[in-house]
């Protein structure tokens, strides 16, 4: 019999909360003692969590939506904040948001590359010039 | 309050002040329109922006989009039955039908007005109650605190969302996020995995983001795949006569207005709640109650006017105790925190022309909602609703990316960011409440150091903490909402077992 998401979910719960109580061996008793009492009811509340899974039927509805594009979405934005530092904020962001709008099904070339820009551009006007922040500048711009 | 208020008048009035109010406004109402985006999303983005700014023109622009995303939720709910946010959803109930007979123009006029009511109504209960409610916190000491912070936890976990069990666990999760790190009094490192990076601890901003705004955008690429990505929205018609034949909603205004105040002041109860309390009373009271869900214009109106009674009076125990009502005002109460601004007595003492000012921002945004909203916005969500769902992701996802990467300059957090987006996505999709965890990590500093510090004073005696009576009036209140959901399960099996 499959197991019910939630009763998956709690098992995940356990995991993390053995986790953390194993990562508190060696800290003082003091600094120990909320992080337990919150692990503490965290395993009571998964096991509470577990049983009621076990009552209930699997759902049937599938986890995701759409699992093609939510995968090209996760994907692309993991390359993309890996990109962001050594090519620099601007030309990653840029070729991000037009690459992920094709790839979720906007063909229309010349209106994402227009978007591109008025979108990397806006944020320039506000971080960069209004507000002097200093973005990742990439191998291009770097000085 | 009077000295307080008219020092803070001058303050609210400059221009840099002004600009940040109708920037706001314009802001939220836009955030609010957007199907997946929220008032939470936006002001979580703006906070790292607010870094430089004098904290006025922060909070100004917070109370704005805070007030038109409330407002903007609208627009979606009556032209397309989508709800902007989460409280917009009883609008769409008599909105949509109102739109599909040719009224779109009208319902969104009703809403505006509704919406401005409903907030005006809420500053000037904030104003009015917050101060007296400040001289209650004077009795409170560190037990208290600790035990109000659970109090406010626990409501929270267990009246958002249909499964407390899960509400708890994910305030649970945002308490421990709020341990990571150096701990403050013994030095000791607490879940940093000897990455320095942690030992900072999670910057709140980090979390919220990830949290609150990837989700939305993932569900945002999702939906994409179902309609055409490229496709057009509806153009909405301009409208006239904003004022026309208001004097009929006077009754419906008052009583929605009251619930939304008493429902915004309760923690965790959220405009959502009042919203529906809003339109199932008008519904009750009206004399032709078959027609509403088929377009009624008072349920339009109660609805909204509910749904943002709720916004400043929320800010009420966030402002007085520091226990916010709802996820919004959790990070307003970030902002405030991160401007140096610490919520209770000293706050009104310390701040008074900031927290008075923020007062008065949050009446004059509410107002705001008639020009902007009325007048101006339905010519541009002409526009913005066009925008396709495949080019809005990425364009908010780079956003949080520059938003949160400012906050320290710190690629680290923006790793961060993403990792807590995805398990906000999962915890989304198990029906996890995610504002309990907003909620943990904003409390969990307040909760240790107020248990710690009364467990110092009283010397090692945990008696000492349930001893005084305001903590154990405290606890009962906390018994109190654990056990509504036993109760209301008790009461359901009851109703069940004769059939």
């Amino acid at each position: 019999m499959a197991l019910h998401r939630d009763s998956i979910a709690a098992l995940f719960i356990l995991l993390l909360v053995a986790g953390g109580w194993y990562d508190l061996q060696g800290v003082a008793t003091e600094a120990a003692m909320f992080p337990r009492l919150i692990l503490g009811a965290m395993g009571i509340l998964a096991v509470v969590m577990f049983a009621g899974g076990l009552r209930r039927a699997a759902p049937e509805n599938s986890f995701v939506e759409h699992a093609r594009n939510l995968a090209i979405t996760v994907g692309l934005t993991a390359l993309y904040i890996l990109a962001v530092e050594p090519a620099g904020y601007f030309p990653a962001t840029f070729v991000f948001v037009a690459v992920l709008a094709y790839a979720l099904g906007l063909r229309r070339p010349l209106l994402v590359l227009a978007a591109s820009a008025v979108f990397t551009g806006a944020v320039w006007l506000v971080f960069v010039a209004a507000f002097s922040r200093r973005l990742p500048p990439g191998f291009l711009f770097d000085n | 309050m009077w000295d307080g208020l008219l020092h803070a008048i001058p303050g609210v009035f400059a221009w840099q002040n002004v600009l940040a109010m109708v920037v706001g406004t314009i802001g939220g109402i836009v955030i609010g329109a957007l199907p997946g985006l929220s008032a939470t999303m936006g002001i979580a983005v703006l906070i790292p922006l607010t870094f430089g700014m004098e904290p006025l023109v922060a909070l100004g622009m917070m109370a704005g989009i805070y007030n038109g995303a409330m407002y903007g939720g609208a627009i979606p709910a009556v032209l397309l039955r989508i709800p902007g946010t989460p409280a917009a959803v009883a609008t769409t109930i008599d909105g949509y039908p109102m739109a599909q007979r040719g009224d779109a123009a009208r319902a969104l006029q009703i809403s505006c007005l509704s919406s401005t009511v409903g907030g005006m109504a809420s500053a000037i209960a904030l104003i009015a109650l917050a101060p007296p409610l400040v001289q209650v916190t004077l009795l409170f000491g560190p037990a208290e605190y600790f035990w109000v912070a659970v109090f406010g936890l626990c409501s929270v976990s267990v009246l958002l969302g249909k499964d407390p069990v899960k509400g708890l666990l994910a305030a649970c999760f945002g308490l421990l996020l709020g341990t990571v790190g150096i701990d403050g009094v013994s030095g000791h490192e607490r879940f940093t995995f000897d990455d320095m990076n942690l030992a900072g601890g999670l910057h709140v901003v980090v979390v919220l983001t990830g949290l609150y705004a990837l989700p939305p955008i993932f569900m945002l690429a999702e939906e994409a795949a179902r309609r055409n990505a490229s496709e057009g929205m509806a153009v909405l018609r301009a409208s006239v006569g904003l004022f026309h034949g208001w004097t009929k909603f006077i009754k419906t205004w008052i009583r929605s207005s009251l619930i939304g105040i008493v429902i915004g002041i309760l923690p965790g109860a959220g405009g959502s709640l009042a919203a529906f309390l809003s339109y199932n009373e008008e519904k009750r009271a009206s004399k032709d109650p078959e027609s509403f869900g088929k377009g009624n214009e008072n349920g339009v109106a109660a609805a909204e006017c509910g749904n943002n009674a709720d916004n400043a009076a929320a800010l009420i125990p966030a402002l007085t105790l520091g226990i916010p009502g709802s996820a919004v005002t959790a990070i307003i109460l970030g902002g405030l925190l991160i401007h140096g601004l610490q919520p209770g007595p000293a706050l009104f003492r310390d701040h008074g022309d900031v927290v008075y000012g923020f007062m008065i921002q949050m009446l004059i945004t509410s107002v705001l909602i008639i020009f902007f909203g009325g007048v101006v916005a339905s010519r541009l969500f002409a526009n913005v609703l066009r925008i396709p769902s495949a080019l809005l992701a990425p364009c908010v996802l780079g956003l949080c990316v520059v938003g949160v990467y400012s906050v320290q300059d710190s690629m680290f957090d923006v790793y961060l960011m993403f990792g807590f987006g995805l398990i906000g996505y999962c915890m989304d999709r198990l029906r996890f409440p995610l504002a309990p965890v907003v909620l943990g990590v904003v409390l969990g500093g307040m909760a240790e150091s107020n248990l710690r510090l009364a467990l110092i004073i009283a010397q090692g005696d945990h008696i000492q903490l349930v001893s005084s009576v305001v903590s154990q009036i405290v606890i009962a209140m906390i018994v109190v909402v654990l056990a509504v959901p036993l109760i209301r399960g008790w009461l359901a099996r009851k109703v069940r077992l004769p059939q």
